[in-house]
């Protein structure tokens, strides 16, 4: 058990090193950051000179090594047009989005398991339909899409909701919603197809067989093995909400990592997004080592191994 | 409608009536609604795409001051000389969204194959070939999803521009770690089977033996997997354009009508819902169709 725990932190680890060579590289070789950065109308001096001023002139390994070195002192680099610390930067957002992001997944996982738990329960009923067109719609709805529709309806028509800003839970329940419905139909087919499969085995047949109790069949026993890849699942999410918050926080004008995100994207802040896609790779590697782990203990077979 | 307990596996269909495998299939497709729903939608869409200069009534970049902001038809005050009415500078909304099908459906088909190219050719060489290379695979598979895609996506399009060339090329770069799991686990079943063996035996290279043995037998697989990520790569490029980091004015695109009629909304609302229901429909019949294409393929793996 352990030198499995010690396998996958290595890969983990490794994992982390190749995104931020990727994310470093994607920056600095997909063209003229310098020139970019100089804007219409400058000379060839000044782009080199610009060039030479952030470093830009320097080898790509050297570039990267020297960042990587000042990542391991905790310094993730400087935003060109504040001089703020990037790390100070992403600390000051990230408490907004992850709070949304976490509450979005609850509120997914709350919809979506017990549907999907009903779906599989009763193939082919009402329910399952009805699980089936919330799954195929929520697919296919695009996020900004249904932001705009619910602030026309519930913020202006019917005046339920305020449209933007934060403070209140009130803010909160659009944007949550939003983010809730992109991550629902993979949540809940997953429960389903899950549950399917559990129900159809020996234990399940052997436990109706012993005569226990429909709940006790459903939740104590196929439950628990079903919802192992909905854990992984779930990890994946919160890390896809985290990076996919860029469209909720533009919409509803929240101060997040993705308001920050797009904002240093528009106005090419290479460090600043340089550093949050570093942070919210290394997040979802935390996210997902920690499902693993919450799936070892879930299932004492994966220990074994 | 009713259906049986699970749908007739390919044995129970041979025993009932020996048919080809492609009649079989064409059977099965002709009694799935939502496959059929959603071919029909899909098909108007591409018809109206292709012969977008016939179908649309008007000019998409001809802006009518004097008619703009017309309603649609059936709202009071809407002509049929523009029947989904006309947005803030006097264009006809309906020809804008036939011409924007075309940028929307180039975008998800072209990263659809391109992703696809890239993660059949990763995934099969893990599967088939294991150990050293299936490690790497695996890692570069891991090494994709830890990325947060829309990020890399804008922040590539800030700097490489929004033109339709380069945004269908990061979406196809983007989107290949779906097909990859799916070459990969599919490839390793095969690679157990007889006719592979019989393959190798016979002295086959691996480079025919992925291209003529596995490859075929993939595709189905690989189809299903396209027309998922064909929806994902739309919904995504609207969201670029919406965000104004994909498809640049005045060029028509539908997450850019929609971020185009966002100031106006709360007095001409259909200026959003309009561009936003062809979205959705599409997304939808698209993965009505790979839900369908699933269905007959393989049976047991629906769900």
């Amino acid at each position: 058990m352990g030198s499995y725990v010690l396998k996958r932190m290595i890969v983990a680890f490794a994992v982390a090193v190749a995104v931020s060579i990727i994310s470093f590289a994607l920056l600095r070789m997909s063209g003229d950051l310098a020139t970019i950065l100089a804007g219409d109308g400058a000379t060839a001096e000044d782009v080199a000179a610009i060039a030479h001023a952030h470093g830009l002139d320097r080898p790509f390994a050297v570039q990267y090594v020297d960042w990587l070195v000042n990542v391991l002192k905790g310094d993730l680099g400087k935003s060109l047009f504040t001089a703020e610390p990037t790390m100070d930067m992403i600390l000051a957002a990230a408490p907004v989005t992850f709070q949304l992001s976490l509450y979005s997944l609850i509120l997914a996982l709350v919809v979506s398991v017990p549907l999907g738990v009903a779906a599989a329960a009763n193939p082919n009923s009402w329910i399952d339909r009805f699980s089936l067109f919330v799954a195929v719609s929520g697919k296919a709805i695009p996020s900004f899409w249904l932001a705009l529709l619910m602030i026309y309806w519930l913020g202006v028509q019917w005046r339920l909701l305020p449209i933007s800003g934060a403070g209140s839970w009130k803010n909160l329940v659009m944007p949550v919603v939003v983010m809730a419905v992109s991550v629902m139909p993979q949540l809940m087919r997953l429960t389903r197809s899950g549950m399917l499969d559990t129900l159809e085995s020996q234990y399940i047949r052997m436990a109706w067989a012993k005569g226990l109790a429909p709940r006790t069949v459903f939740f104590k026993h196929a439950l628990r093995n079903a919802i192992l890849p909905v854990v992984s699942v779930s990890a994946i999410s919160l890390g896809f909400m985290l990076g996919g918050s860029v469209v909720v926080e533009t919409i509803f004008a929240i101060n997040g990592i993705g308001a920050l995100a797009y904002k240093s994207i528009i106005r090419i802040d290479f460090p600043v997004v340089q550093a949050i896609l570093f942070f919210l790779s290394f997040i979802y590697i935390l996210l997902t080592l920690a499902a693993d782990l919450i799936n070892m203990w879930l299932d004492p077979r994966i220990r074994v191994k | 409608m009713t259906m049986p307990e699970r749908p007739p596996s390919s044995e129970d269909m041979a025993e009932i009536m020996p048919l080809s495998p492609a009649r079989q299939a064409l059977l099965q497709a002709r009694g799935h609604v939502g496959l059929l729903v959603g071919l029909f939608v899909l098909l108007v869409v591409m018809v109206s795409a292709i012969f977008a200069p016939i179908v649309a009534p008007h000019d998409p970049y001809v802006q009518e001051i004097a008619t703009k902001l017309s309603p649609p038809v059936w709202q009071e005050g809407g002509d049929w000389a523009h029947i989904l009415g006309t947005d803030g500078l006097g264009r006809d909304i309906l020809s804008r969204l036939i011409y924007g099908a075309r940028v929307t459906l180039i975008a998800g088909v072209g990263a659809a194959i391109i992703s696809g190219i890239i993660g059949t050719i990763i995934g099969m060489c893990g599967g088939y070939f294991g150990g050293r290379v299936d490690d790497f695979v695996v890692f570069l598979i891991n090494v994709k999803l830890a990325m947060p895609g829309i990020l890399i996506a804008l922040s590539l399009v800030s700097i490489f521009g929004g033109s339709l060339v380069t945004i269908t090329l990061i979406l196809g770069l983007l989107f290949w770690d779906r097909f990859a799991v799916v070459a990969r686990t599919t490839t390793q079943q095969l690679s157990k089977r007889d006719f592979i063996t019989a393959a190798e035996v016979a002295g086959a290279s691996s480079r025919w033996i992925l291209m003529r043995e596995m490859l075929p037998n993939l595709m189905n697989q690989i189809i299903v997997v396209a027309s998922l990520e064909m929806a994902l790569a739309i919904l995504v490029e609207a969201t670029l354009s919406f965000l104004g980091l994909g498809i640049q004015p005045p060029t028509p695109s539908w997450g850019l009508m929609i971020s185009e009629g966002r100031t106006l909304m709360f007095a001409k609302p259909y200026l959003i819902m309009i561009p936003g229901i062809a979205i959705f429909a599409l997304v939808v019949a698209i993965n009505l169709i790979g839900d369908g294409l699933r269905d007959i393929t393989s049976p047991e793996g629906k769900g």
